[in-house]
């Protein structure tokens, strides 16, 4: 580039720059800015109040409950297993959201979660998991996506009689968030995979790999989560991959969440699994096969 | 009890409103240029205000400007995610201003220009698009960059670099002289 290309260059992009900072939205969005938050503020302080008076209410119906147990015990003999039964009286657990109120649990005796030997996209349905394998990428973004993932013959060479197929993500540069292979476990319910200790899987490809073990809490509500802002900051490890075939086992205390909140992964709150490429990891054509959950047993 | 809390949510209050006043514009443009689309772009604006607004408290004095280009940032990622999951979203949005040809009321060099320079971002991976967002266009100090992306200003510093480089080779090559015809 010659001196005057590269002047040219500075003119044109600071020409660019100049209209970028001229650009302004709206005359009214700020009324409306304010106008939601004092809405908001409104809508939390009366959900407050109401949290409170439940609350009361809770304290005095236990109050009353303990006061008639109390009574009914000096006017009634009752047996031994009776006053077991009256001493487990509890105020109630705390609300969950409805996607984690009835979890799926998983015993923790099938934990391998798919060879990809099947050819579809569907893991093998075992111990309530009920999902579909997808792939997205940011090149998606305009057309029907995300797309069910199959898995690919391995290269011949790699292939044995027990172990021909694998998962595949192949994706050439990607310039925005990258690439995601994900698997929800369950359409409606969140997934109790807390018999198991963690994740492994064996994976190739030379590149850096995010494995994501992720919650209701980080995906929109859109997507089928419970998020409302500041969403799919999961829990996760980073994984250089090696250009072998190698094994790696994750146990669900190293999947870790960076952001605001740091609190741990709860295991019987799963949504969904991630392995996922960012854009400044692409091109990247990397192997992933024989996932499996790590059984207590293992311990 | 009561009367103390009304104050501090009235104190709270007049923060925002000063946050929304000083820095609307620049969160509205950091969301354009990250790539969320006109049509959208007042509801995410609100939504970023909707979180400093929650988080008031801890925000660290003097970093204002900082804490609110850092949640427009993720906004727009997460804008971004949501729409490759949501096609729908693409085939019904109402067309951006910047996709169909410009009115006579309006600025047809400053929205040819703005369309250009929103080709060449798209051509930048995502992390030297926002330094070079936040330092060039918003003109934020490399400090308050770092601070908003939660990175070491020298990261700042090396992806500002490559991005200039990136956009300068783009601007060059046959494909940036023809979104050079834009203006």
């Amino acid at each position: 580039m010659t001196t005057d290309d590269s002047a040219h260059s500075d003119q044109v992009l600071k020409s660019l720059i100049a209209s970028a900072q001229g650009d302004s939205c709206s005359p009214n969005l700020s009324a409306k800015i304010l106008h939601r938050v004092r809405y908001e503020e409104e809508k939390r302080r009366r959900q407050s109040r109401l949290l409170f008076s439940a609350g009361v209410l809770s304290v005095a119906a236990a109050a009353a409950l303990s006061f008639f147990v109390s009574s009914a015990r000096q006017s009634i003999p009752v047996s031994p297993e009776r006053q077991a039964d009256s001493a487990a009286v509890q105020p109630p657990p705390p609300a969950l959201p409805q996607l984690c109120a009835n979890p799926v649990v998983a015993e923790g005796r099938v934990p391998l979660f798919d060879d990809f030997e099947d050819q579809d996209a569907r893991a093998p349905q075992r111990e309530g998991r009920r999902g579909l394998w997808e792939l997205i990428t940011d090149r998606d973004m305009n057309k029907e996506g995300p797309f069910p993932a199959f898995p690919q013959l391995l290269p011949e060479a790699e292939r044995t009689a027990e172990n021909q197929r694998a998962m595949n993500i192949a994706v050439a540069r990607l310039r925005d968030w990258g690439a995601s292979l994900e698997y929800r476990f369950q359409p409606e319910h969140c997934y109790d995979a807390s018999a198991y200790l963690g994740m492994r899987f064996r994976a190739k490809g030379g590149t850096r790999l995010q494995v994501a073990a992720r919650q209701p809490e980080v995906i929109p509500v859109a997507n089928g989560g419970s998020c409302e802002t500041d969403c799919y900051i999961s829990h996760l490890k980073l994984i250089d991959l090696n250009h072998e075939w190698t094994e790696y086992e994750l146990r669900w205390e190293d999947f870790i969440k960076r952001g605001y909140d740091s609190k741990a992964l709860d295991p019987s709150r799963l949504h969904s699994l991630q392995f996922a490429v960012q854009s400044e990891d692409t091109p990247a054509d990397l192997w992933i096969d024989d996932v499996s959950f790590i059984s207590a047993d293992e311990e | 009890m009561r009367s103390e809390d009304s104050s501090k949510s009235e104190a709270q209050e007049s923060t925002i409103e000063d946050l929304v006043r000083l820095y609307l514009q620049h969160v509205y443009r950091v969301l354009r240029r990250a790539g969320v689309r006109e049509a959208d772009c007042d509801d995410v604006t609100q939504e970023v205000f909707l979180v400093v607004a929650r988080r008031l408290d801890s925000i660290e004095a003097g970093k204002e400007r900082a804490y609110c280009a850092g949640v427009a940032v993720r906004k727009a990622s997460e804008y971004r995610r949501a729409l490759a999951r949501r096609p729908q979203l693409v085939q019904t949005a109402i067309p951006d201003k910047a996709s169909v040809a410009p009115t006579p009321e309006e600025s047809a060099a400053s929205q040819s220009q703005l369309r250009t320079l929103d080709k060449l971002l798209a051509q930048l991976n995502e992390d030297q698009r926002t330094a070079f967002i936040l330092i060039d266009v918003e003109e934020l100090s490399f400090e308050e960059a770092a601070s908003a992306l939660g990175v070491p200003s020298g990261t700042i510093s090396s992806r500002l670099h490559r991005a200039r480089s990136a956009l300068a080779a783009l601007l060059k090559t046959s494909e940036g002289k023809e979104l050079g015809h834009d203006y």
